[in-house]
């Protein structure tokens, strides 16, 4: 190089201190990322994961419940949830996405109201806001394929759990219902929630910034946590009958509830129990809050004369009368200032004790009552259960309202020796009747029969519990005798069955108002009994809440309990004692029209999906549109449907082998 | 000018060697980068943009730099430039600026990059000029002042746009070639003390660029609003580790990094290439650098040396400026990295700016070559240069 030019020279030395400085900025550089790469690598590298696994809270699907046999009652599938992050929507909608098009387009699809949907979606200082939840499939491929289209953001679906009560409002009150979150409410699904409840698992997608997936579809690393069945001790069979007797009564006595409870005497099973006014929990919320509640364990009324067997029972244990004491009856009684009549006000002269239960004379309780005195009668109640709750695994239990002895004016124990000045529940009552059908041991009802783990390990089973022994083999006999005569001879002859010994009490009384004190002119009339009279099978209690025009229990309830039990007795083949012949079950189920037996408890059709990717098609018969399309769904197979109802024929017929993607016609009615 | 430059035959192969990496390492970024935005357009157009870059880099350098910096060539230049960048703002504003012209294609021109380039060959050929005339520049003469004032007229449009990162390195760009001229040492230090007054006080003067001043000094400060873009790059890098993430496996270009393929194209390079990408990256870059600066060295115009070194601050200096902000070096300004971000008219120029390095290496050679035969006529005795002429002359005759 020449030196010719100082100021070309000049330059050169100053252009090396630029390149110099250059070459330093790279080496800060070079420095700078040997920190951020190197030392924190690891640190930013799990952050910036971090941000992109969308973590999931996925729901693994509810436990089942099934009744003694194994009949499905209530299960559960994985149904997508649509969520919006209100945020992303906000930032998208600076980029162009008109919000309002999306409310306009999704709105109708989800059956939401626009200006709903268009709140949820603009809610910008949120992240996370649920649109719809447990889509139906055709809703969720109908906005999937929207907000596919559209290329709407911030939108998202996930899988949660779906209930499913595949018998409508069977055992609705037992069974209760999901709300929200697959939080049980009500009945067994709350009192077994955390049992049943899917446990959750945390599946993670990873996604862009604006919530989509990288890849669509992937979800990494979910657990599935098989979950338990819930076996109750409920008989399908009975169930049905006993739902199907009580909308019977409901139509013919204009009755507005209804309780009813089969229940195993010697064990404390529940066989069956009906509340009514009743719903549908798959759609609970469209009916009122009180047809939510079980009437048999929160229902607190006057038992009546049905108290009378336990009142009888204390005076023959405590040897004050036998079944022959004879009791003068002159139609009515004074007690201090109350006059106690009978109820058809007629005397009878002098009877003996087995008459006074079997004609269910006043009087001659009262007399008896006041010879107990109050401490004995209370004592007695308490013994048979009364005051306090059974114990019955179902939560929303009353226990019930009993006297303070050292309170109780004679009146007051005359009443009660009638059954009245005492509060019960249905169930109370048919348990204390049912220590008197199995010899005197109190029992702890139950309807848990077991939960099983999926691989059939019991984790929890319901065991008979003899709560205590409240009378001897001795009285019972003697008490089942009379209640058997109330039947065969006495009040109770509307619910005898032609070939059975049944034993029961009817029993009337005047309704509770719930501001206190009796509510004018509204009974609850119920009929207790157990079959056969001396080695019962089932014990069974009906009552009826305020029926119009005729009121006696032996008028409403006795009839009714008398139907059902017959149908229960020609379902379950409990031949008659005396020999005659068990009417055909098909002359009995003509009485009802819905023909309840017919509809008779089987697992829900499932497909069977072959390792060659066809499908082995189940019989259909019997379910119904929604859960068609569910299972068709399961194979990728399309399903075409005629009329609506239940499946009574399908095209091809079941058991045939199907490719993925072909189209099952189904027929309904 | 021709020397051996490291194991490169000279530095004209090193420039070609390094420019070719950086398009293959351009093309794989933009690739991966753009990839998950569900077209291979952006990698397309980069394609397309290199060779029409490459073509038009080729004319440059044969017509070469002394006709391309002529003055009628350069009012030109200029005149058009002034269009451009007027009617920048006819045009939709994208990310809330007007940089852009859109063209029928999907085509869109940024004026504002090929005013870098304009400045640097008016600023070279005007000072170049006075110091071959023996002038001392000067910051306050007639002719100084002018070539000041065009740039800042440029800055002040691109400014305008708003484009505070592009308008800082066109007047920068035109003040460094002051640096390189003869300027008195004290008007070197009076520029230095100005240039860092005035980035002192705008970068305070609005509440907006507080903001990214405490971001650039915290960015985790406001990690989701203000420091979100700074946090997001610090992340990719980071998360790229020393050998970076499996490739098309990063996630910061997934709508989470800001400017993923254009500005912060270094973070997610650096994400799934890791630390030994980067370095290899900064590599090709300082042998670019060097290169150029030995082809600046080695020139005897000082035209030449200050449009070489012009091009060198353009295409090496801006990539350490670009790196330097993406990991938080700097404060963020938008500088793109040379060859590497994704933009059309940055490409072109780049290629352009290296047509003119090329030209000026050319000239350098051609003189070099044209010294050497003299050198050789007047060493080599009269009758040998006879005896060479008979040689030639014999082979005629077969």
């Amino acid at each position: 190089m020449k030196k010719g030019s100082f100021t070309l020279y000049d330059g050169k030395i100053r252009f090396s201190v630029v390149c110099v400085l250059v070459g330093f900025v790279f080496l800060a550089v070079c420095l700078r990322l040997a920190y951020l790469q190197l030392l924190r690598g690891e640190e930013l590298g799990k952050m910036a994961e971090r941000q992109v696994e969308l973590r999931q809270r996925g729901n693994t699907p509810r436990g089942r419940i099934v009744d003694r046999n194994g009949a499905e009652l209530a299960s559960s599938i994985m149904a997508k949830t649509l969520t919006a992050n209100p945020y992303r929507i906000h930032e998208a909608a600076g980029k162009g996405m008109d919000v309002a098009k999306a409310a306009g387009l999704l709105a109708p699809v989800l059956g939401m109201r626009q200006a709903k949907l268009y709140e949820i979606l603009t809610d910008k200082e949120m992240y996370f806001r649920y649109v719809k939840r447990s889509l139906e499939p055709k809703e969720y491929q109908a906005a999937a394929k929207i907000i596919a289209e559209n290329k709407f953001a911030g939108f998202n679906f996930i899988e949660e759990s779906k209930r499913y009560y595949v018998k409508k409002n069977v055992a609705a009150q037992v069974l209760g219902f999901v709300g929200d979150d697959d939080i049980g409410r009500y009945g067994i699904e709350l009192e077994l929630d955390s049992i049943l409840r899917g446990a959750r698992t945390f599946g993670s997608q990873r996604v862009d910034a604006e919530g989509r997936p990288i890849v669509p579809g992937q979800v990494q690393s979910k657990e599935e946590i098989p979950l338990a069945t819930v076996h109750l001790t409920l008989d399908s069979k009975m169930q049905y009958i006993l739902e199907d007797a009580m909308d019977d009564a409901l139509v013919r006595t204009h009755a507005v509830g209804a309780a009813a409870i089969i229940m195993d005497p010697y064990t404390g099973e529940i066989l069956g129990m009906v509340s009514r006014p009743t719903f549908d929990p798959n759609e609970y919320w469209r009916y009122p809050q009180n047809s939510w509640l079980n009437k048999t364990i929160s229902m607190v009324y006057e038992p009546g004369s049905v108290f009378k067997p336990i009142v009888g029972c204390a005076g023959l244990s405590e040897g004050i009368v036998t079944p022959d004491t004879v009791f003068q009856d002159d139609g009515s009684i004074r007690i201090a200032d109350r006059v106690i009549h009978n109820w058809d006000n007629e005397g009878k002269g002098p009877v003996p004790f087995s008459e006074v239960i079997k004609f269910s004379i006043n009087t001659g309780m009262v007399q008896l009552g006041m010879q107990l005195k109050a401490k004995r009668l209370i004592d007695y109640s308490k013994r048979f259960g009364f005051g306090r709750p059974t114990g019955i695994d179902l939560p929303g239990e009353e226990s019930g309202i009993l006297y303070d002895p050292d309170e109780m004016y004679d009146p007051d124990v005359a009443t009660m020796a009638i059954g009245q000045g005492i509060a019960i529940t249905p169930l109370q009552a048919l348990r204390a009747i049912s220590a008197i059908a199995n010899g005197g041991e109190l029992l702890q009802p139950y309807i848990i029969k077991k939960v099983t783990a999926p691989n059939g390990e019991v984790i929890k089973e319901g065991k008979k519990k003899v709560v205590r022994s409240v009378i001897t083999p001795q009285v019972a006999a003697q008490m089942r005798d009379m209640m058997e005569k109330v039947v065969s001879e006495g009040g109770g002859k509307t619910a005898a069955i032609k070939g059975y010994r049944i034993a029961g009490k009817t029993g009337t009384a005047e309704k509770l108002a719930e501001e206190g004190g009796y509510a004018a002119g509204k009974y609850i009339a119920s009929f207790v009994g157990f079959v056969p009279a001396d080695k019962p099978v089932y014990a069974m209690i009906v009552i009826l809440d305020t029926p119009k025009g005729a009121f006696y229990g032996s008028q409403v309830s006795a009839p009714i309990f008398r139907d059902t039990l017959q149908q229960i007795l020609v379902a379950k083949g409990i031949q008659p004692q005396d020999g005659s012949a068990l009417p055909s079950l098909a002359e009995l189920s003509g009485k009802n029209k819905s023909g309840p037996l017919k509809e008779e408890a089987r697992p829900l059709p499932r497909l069977q999906l072959l390792p060659d990717g066809r499908v082995r098609l189940p019989d259909c018969t019997g379910i119904d549109l929604r859960y068609a399309a569910e299972l068709l769904q399961q194979g990728q197979l399309r399903l075409k449907p005629y009329g609506h109802g239940r499946a009574y024929k399908q095209q091809p017929a079941a058991g045939s082998i199907v490719q993925a993607g072909s189209t099952v016609e189904i027929w309904f009615r | 000018m021709r020397q051996r430059f490291f194991f490169f035959q000279n530095p004209k192969q090193a420039v070609f060697f390094s420019v070719l990496i950086l398009l293959a390492l351009g093309c794989a970024n933009i690739f991966s980068a753009s990839f998950m935005k569900g077209s291979t357009g952006y990698l397309l157009r980069y394609v397309i943009f290199s060779l029409a870059g490459a073509a038009a880099g080729h004319i440059v350098r044969r017509l070469g730099y002394k006709k391309l910096t002529a003055f009628g060539t350069l009012g030109a230049g200029f005149i058009l430039l002034m269009a451009l960048l007027g009617a920048v703002f006819f045009w939709a504003p994208n990310n809330g600026a007007q940089r852009w012209i859109y063209l029928p294609g999907g085509i869109s021109i940024q004026p504002s990059e090929f005013a870098k380039l304009f400045v640097i060959m008016l600023t070279a050929r005007v000072l170049g000029g006075m110091v071959k005339q023996g002038k001392r520049v000067s910051l306050v003469d007639g002719t100084g002042c002018k070539v000041i004032l065009l740039s800042l007229i440029l800055g002040g449009f691109i400014y305008k746009e708003p484009d505070l990162g592009t308008a800082a390195i066109v007047v920068g760009l035109c003040l460094g070639i002051f640096l390189l001229s003869n300027l008195s040492k004290g008007q070197v230090f009076t520029l230095f003390g100005l240039s860092f007054l005035a980035i002192a006080v705008s970068s305070l003067a609005t509440e907006y660029r507080r903001e990214r001043l405490k971001v650039w000094l915290d960015p985790w400060w406001d990690a989701q609003d203000t420091g979100y873009q700074m946090v997001q790059s610090l992340l990719a890098i980071g998360s790229g580790g020393l050998t970076g993430l499996p490739w098309g496996q990063g996630t910061s270009k997934l709508a989470y990094l800001p400017e993923a393929h254009t500005d912060f194209a270094f973070a997610v390079f650096c994400q799934e290439n890791g630390f030994l990408g980067a370095l290899l990256l900064i590599l090709v870059f300082v042998v670019l650098g060097v290169a150029l600066a030995r082809i600046a060295m080695r020139c005897k115009d000082y035209e030449g040396f200050l449009l070489v070194a012009g091009v060198d601050l353009l295409l090496v200096g801006q990539a350490a400026a670009n790196m330097a902000m993406v990991c938080g070096l700097l404060p963020v300004i938008g500088v793109p990295l040379s060859f590497i971000s994704y933009g059309g008219s940055s490409l072109v120029v780049s290629m352009l700016a290296l047509g003119l390095a090329l030209s000026v290496y050319d000239e350098g050679v051609k003189q070099e070559l044209e010294e050497e035969r003299q050198q050789e006529e007047s060493q080599v005795s009269p009758r040998e240069r006879r005896r060479d002429l008979r040689l030639v002359s014999n082979r005629w005759r077969r």
